[in-house]
């Protein structure tokens, strides 16, 4: 059998044992408590808050899924010592940085399909209408979140569990703030504008899968836009992989 | 394939489909995004936009507004902070701009305050910068300009910019005409009522109205 399906299941079923799926318990109490809090606005009000306190907690509940899901898993195999064990059976160091990735993505596909259930429940429930931007914009989320995972596999294997979550945290800030490097860029000048707009392009910018700007502006975006966000969260991820890999090779496992 | 070589190859895909995907998005949508972090008043926003909960934070600040003005433990105090909050996370919010604009007009003509209706103003047209496309802002601050603090001929180049939108409601012809008949230039409202009577998308009885103006305009 594949190692990496034979490690991402194991990662999996270490997630289910941790009781991630309780987050998805919380999920539901935080969105009856927004509804509890909307409840005071007319019906057009309530719907658009639920809505927004729907996709603001999935993002919430995802970014501390992915995080308190994915950074134990590399110094939890490193101190039990299985990681010693995977890699006598010739399993390869890249494998487990893939599997470890992969189960850490299964068990959000797991807990994000039931909170994205419980979410459309609730907006059935109380008539708002489900439509295909929604659907759109969920997908858009779930591939920050694959992003902000294959961070997290990263930050675990290079750092401690505390300073990869300040790291984590502080990825998922810059991400959503990237497009600030704009400002300096324009009041900058040579040599040093052009550094900053490398750095621009080569930083994660969770901004391009936030798409309430435009619609918010009823600008149409084309079906295009969705192929490349795919391609541009799985070209992300490959390439922390890639490093993330590279730092464990020169890791001594002792 | 190498290690270095996907890299490179996914690297490359990486900056490809982030330029892509920024060329799709338009520039009223990039313009919201680069807004000035020195504008914001609160630590507490900066940190909204940046975790993006900007959604979430705005539906909140409209309950708090709700509570604070219409509560028997009313804090009008803390209206207009809450109404620059909404507008700096999102400056497409006309009904949050609309009010505390009017706010601060009423408040400026109760003092006598000529320097906070030029800020009122010049507030307004950094929304208006953000939203050139929609007809509803040079609309809403050239009626405010034109009620609150009387002033139709600052009002005029708002709602002539108002007018060139064809999917305008009719009302800003209707105060437009108005404007106009105020400063005198009775000629050029005239014109205007006979475009508006061509148009076959305005009810008789709006049509009607659109003529008594003209008959008598100090009504």
């Amino acid at each position: 059998m594949n190692p990496i399906w034979v490690l991402a299941k194991n990662t999996l079923r270490k997630s289910l044992q941790a009781r991630s799926l309780f987050l998805v318990l919380f999920f539901a109490l935080a969105l009856v408590f927004f509804m509890i809090i909307a409840c005071k606005g007319d019906e057009s009000f309530r719907q658009k808050m639920v809505l927004d306190a729907g996709m603001t907690l999935l993002k919430v509940f995802g970014v501390f899924l992915v995080i308190f899901n994915t950074l134990p898993l590399f110094p939890g195999e490193r101190d039990h010592h299985t990681l010693h064990a995977i890699l006598s059976m010739n399993v390869s160091r890249s494998q487990v940085v893939y599997g470890l990735f992969s189960g850490a993505i299964l068990a959000l596909i797991l807990n994000f399909v039931l909170m994205v259930a419980i979410f459309f429940l609730t907006s059935a429930g109380i008539g708002l209408p489900l439509s295909f931007s929604m659907f759109r914009s969920l997908v858009f989320l779930f591939e920050e979140l694959c992003v902000l995972t294959a961070f997290s596999v990263f930050f675990s294997i290079g750092t401690s569990f505390l300073v990869a979550l300040m790291l984590c945290f502080f990825i998922l800030i810059v991400g959503n703030m990237t497009y600030s490097l704009h400002l300096i860029i324009h009041e900058t000048q040579g040599v040093v504008a052009k550094g900053i707009a490398i750095a621009y392009y080569l930083l994660p910018n969770f901004s391009l899968f936030d798409l309430k700007d435009a619609a918010i502006n009823s600008q149409t975006i084309p079906y295009s836009y969705d192929f490349a966000a795919i391609l541009y969260s799985v070209s992300l991820c490959v390439v922390i992989l890639c490093l993330a890999s590279w730092l464990l090779e020169r890791q001594e496992i002792s | 394939m190498k290690r270095i070589d996907t890299l490179c190859l996914f690297l490359v895909l990486m900056v490809g489909t982030g330029i892509f995907m920024e060329s799709i998005i338009d520039s009223q949508a990039l313009l919201v995004r680069k807004r000035a972090i020195s504008e914001a008043n609160d630590v507490a926003l900066i940190l909204v936009q940046m975790l993006g909960i900007r959604e979430l934070a705005i539906g909140s600040l409209w309950i708090q507004f709700d509570y604070d003005s219409a509560n028997v433990m009313a804090s009008y105090h803390r209206l207009l902070p809450i109404l620059d909050a909404i507008t700096w996370l999102n400056p497409q919010e006309l009904d949050a701009w609309g009010l505390k604009t009017y706010m601060r007009m009423r408040k400026a003509h109760r003092e006598n305050n000529r320097i906070l209706v030029e800020e009122s103003i010049r507030a307004f047209d950094n929304a208006l910068q953000a939203n050139p496309e929609n007809w509803e802002f040079p609309f809403e601050i050239g009626r405010q300009i034109f009620f609150n603090i009387a002033s139709p001929g600052r009002a005029l180049p708002y709602l002539e910019r108002a007018i060139s939108f064809p999917e305008r409601h009719f009302n800003v012809d209707k105060i437009y005409i108005k404007t106009l008949l105020v400063l005198g230039n009775r000629q050029k409202a005239e014109e205007h009522v006979k475009i508006i009577l061509q148009r076959e998308d305005i009810e008789p009885t709006e049509k009607e109205r659109f003529k008594s103006m003209i008959k008598n305009p100090l009504k």
